[in-house]
């Protein structure tokens, strides 16, 4: 009984331990004005910004038109191109100009309409329409195209002639729905990959810089005299960086996105808000590992940054994972914002619960223990 | 201002980064290592995208009709049952992105000459993938209604009858596409990556190598020499701005030789560009250097900083005319949007300096003026 009262007793002191540490971590952080500023501006302000994010999408998109044929039938169709996908206008028919309006971007594309369009369409003959495409930006020349085509299907339907219409002919029409986001309204999705982008940074950076911080001053070796283990000084880095994070994503979820910008929150905030502590653990365990393998500030700014921008910008926030080439898919199950992208999106837009999401949390737990076992380790070794 | 003096800084830099055998690595493989990695991973093709289908009419036609979907490199299935697709929880839990609804009679009344409506449901979460899907899952659609149409038309009154041709296609849209005929995703997204690389390396070299200084207290050596504070900037800037033109002309040559991007424009006046625009972002590294105390806070700041304008600012995966004026306005303040215009410009589109000077002088005038208020903030008696 006794001895289970004194091992209870030491496990208060190791956990009291690791929390005089954590709040260490933030007076330090608080001190680092710079720093700290920092922090309050990725929660709040940049997901404002974030809201206001380009969309990939035609937006008045400048159209050169170019009409030889200049009928009836040639003017309807140039009037079915219009706002807000395109801005058509009037170029002259001079292939030099045109060039050179493409060239310079003034430009995304020229339509050109040939003579006899209309002549064709009388008789019955399939008329011709010529479209040239700026495509520099391979999406958004795949966007005129495809705009474009879509808006000219129905108008070559009504053109066909009268008497032909008549004749039943089968359709399939393809009724598109946009589900989680019916508008696709943009805010909603770049305020979540941003506030994932944030979270992925800041939970990464934090700890490792303050653990080098603590390497290039020596004040670690102060640390290891004092009657702590590395595991509890790695642990107050990750909790103290987590906490931070964990409330930043209160503020950044609660009050800006759903307060200011009106992002509906489908699924359960407690789910949300506890796999979010999970997966700041996770990535500062990922932190942890790196400076490990940094002598200096400089060093681990580069480490981290091989580390961090791969993992931001190919985890799925940003781009369409299953896109990737085979090598880059299997590496990216090592990003812990694989895992964190498919549970913020399940939960905050798509009302997911824990079932649904259980898979990707239990990976992330499992990558999250692996990185802190071997961040440990190596710091165990670095300094016995 | 003594041009020696800078000199002998600049050198002392440069033997501190050649000794730091990890840092320099990491400054050159770094750059590269980005490239290779996000040229194949920020891909914004479509492919291999999850599809379900759940087939209630289950007859040839049906099936035809939804293998057209399955069978292109932009869709695979996903291998979902279809109690699971039915419930949506496979968009849920995101193992599928498109759910594919055909209802019964779809061949009967097909035979019969009906019109017949197909539901897509569209993961709406992430936007723009969901656009792009659209996009092909309407081509696919439009592709199979022409073929059914011809069938029919085909078996009623044979083929060679020119309204049949009308019927089928009323009218054809010639597309081709400028600077990027196959529409291929490298072909945009390679040479733009030269912003992103170029915003995150040499502002983070810059500004750890003067936070150091500050942290470690040799700054006071500087101080309290005869050095002036516009010798110790340039002794700074210089090392860098040569290590991220290096860097730069590399990441040119890997885009050309090994993505195989064809360079359209003039080389002088492409490099006259990538000097002008390591220049601007050393100097906001500066900027950066002269606000922080702390390496870590260096650190984080340059790297989260260029990661929000790289995704914000810049119109890398979005044109910036689509965001909100605010954020159009934001963008002036960062050279990166400049940059990319440059590039995507003179890169791929071959526009030379008569076209793009506004831009080039833009990137100049925001060098200076960083420049300039870095100079104005940097004091060489510092509270730290």
């Amino acid at each position: 009984m006794s001895q289970l009262a004194g091992r209870a007793r030491g496990a208060g002191r190791w956990l009291r331990q690791v929390a005089a540490l954590v709040v260490k971590e933030w007076r330090q952080l608080l001190r680092d004005t710079a720093l700290a500023g920092f922090v309050v501006f990725i929660f709040t302000v940049d997901i404002l910004i974030a809201a206001g994010a380009p969309a990939l999408d035609l937006q008045a998109a400048p159209i050169g038109l170019i009409d030889r044929d200049a009928s009836t039938a040639s003017r309807e169709l140039a009037g079915r191109l219009r706002a807000p996908y395109f801005d058509v206008r009037a170029v002259a028919d001079d292939e030099q100009q045109v060039a050179r309006a493409l060239e310079r971007g003034q430009l995304r594309a020229v339509l050109i309409v040939p003579h006899g369009f209309e002549r064709a369409l009388v008789r019955g003959e399939t008329a011709q329409v010529q479209l040239v495409v700026e495509a520099a930006d391979s999406n958004l020349g795949y966007l005129v195209a495809s705009y474009t085509e879509r808006i000219l299907a129905p108008l070559a339907a009504e053109f066909a002639s009268p008497g032909a219409t008549a004749e039943a002919l089968p359709e399939v029409r393809l009724q598109t729905r946009f589900r989680f986001n019916p508008a696709l309204t943009e805010a909603w999705y770049s305020t979540i990959s941003e506030l994932l982008t944030m979270l992925t940074v800041a939970s990464i950076l934090l700890p490792a810089a303050a653990l080098v911080r603590e390497k290039e001053r020596g004040t670690i070796e102060q640390l290891l005299v004092s009657p702590l283990s590395p595991l509890q000084i790695v642990l107050a880095k990750v909790l103290a960086m987590a906490g931070v994070v964990l409330i930043g994503s209160l503020v950044a979820v609660g009050l800006v996105m759903r307060v200011l910008l009106g992002v509906p929150i489908a699924g359960s905030a407690p789910l949300f808000f506890a796999l979010v502590a999970l997966y700041a653990m996770t990535a500062s365990g990922l932190g942890i590992v790196a400076a490990t393998y940094a002598r200096s500030s400089g060093q681990v700014g580069l480490i981290v940054l091989l580390l961090v921008m791969p993992i931001i910008m190919l985890s799925g926030t940003w781009n369409l994972r299953e896109s990737m080439p085979g090598w880059l898919q299997a590496a990216i199950y090592l990003s812990p914002l694989r895992y964190m992208v498919d549970i913020a999106y399940g939960v905050l837009l798509k009302g997911a619960g824990l079932a649904a999401v259980a898979k990707p949390a239990a990976l992330m737990v499992l990558l999250g223990l692996a990185f802190l076992a071997l961040g440990t380790a190596r710091f165990r070794r670095q300094f016995r | 201002m003594n041009f020696s003096r800078v000199l002998a800084l600049a050198g002392k830099e440069a033997r501190e980064v050649r000794r730091d055998r990890l840092y320099l690595l990491l400054a050159f493989a770094l750059p590269l290592i980005l490239l290779v990695v996000f040229a194949y991973g920020m891909t914004t093709d479509v492919e291999g995208v999850g599809l379900v289908v759940i087939d209630e009419d289950a007859t040839a036609a049906s099936r035809r009709y939804a293998d057209r979907f399955q069978s292109t490199r932009h869709f695979v299935p996903a291998g979902v049952d279809a109690a699971a697709a039915r419930g949506e929880t496979a968009l849920i839990d995101g193992r599928a992105r498109v759910i594919l609804w055909i209802g019964p009679h779809f061949e009967r009344d097909l035979n019969a000459g009906r019109t017949v409506d197909v539901l897509a449901q569209i993961d709406g979460a992430f936007t723009t993938a969901a656009r792009t899907i659209h996009g092909y899952l309407e081509a696919i659609n439009a592709q199979a209604n022409a073929e059914l149409r011809a069938e029919v038309l085909a078996a009623r009154r044979g083929a060679r009858s020119p309204a049949t041709a009308q019927l089928v296609e009323p009218v054809r849209l010639q597309t081709r596409f400028l600077y990027n005929p196959e529409l291929r995703s490298v072909v945009t997204v390679a040479p733009s990556l030269l912003m992103l690389v170029l915003l995150l390396v040499p502002p983070l070299l810059i500004a750890v190598s003067v936070v150091r200084e500050k942290e470690s207290g040799a700054i006071f050596n500087i101080a309290s020499s005869t050095v002036t504070r516009l010798e110790f900037l340039l002794g700074k800037l210089i090392p860098v701005v040569a290590i991220g033109v290096a860097n730069g002309l590399l990441l040119w040559l890997v885009v050309i030789l090994w993505f195989g991007v064809p360079f359209r424009g003039s080389v002088p006046q492409f490099a006259l560009a990538i000097v002008l625009y390591v220049l601007a972002t050393a100097s906001l590294g500066l900027l950066v250097s002269a606000a922080v105390r702390t390496q870590q806070a260096a650190i984080i700041i340059t790297t989260i900083a260029a990661v929000i304008v790289a995704i914000q600012f810049a119109g890398m995966f979005a044109p910036l005319e689509t965001a909100s004026p605010f954020n159009r306005a934001l963008a002036r303040l960062f050279p990166a949007a400049d940059f990319l215009a440059i590039v995507r410009g003179m890169y791929l589109r071959g526009a030379g300096i008569d076209v793009f000077w506004p831009e080039l002088l833009a990137l100049a005038v925001y060098a200076v003026l960083v420049l300039a208020l870095a100079y104005a903030l940097y004091h060489k008696r510092t509270a730290a």
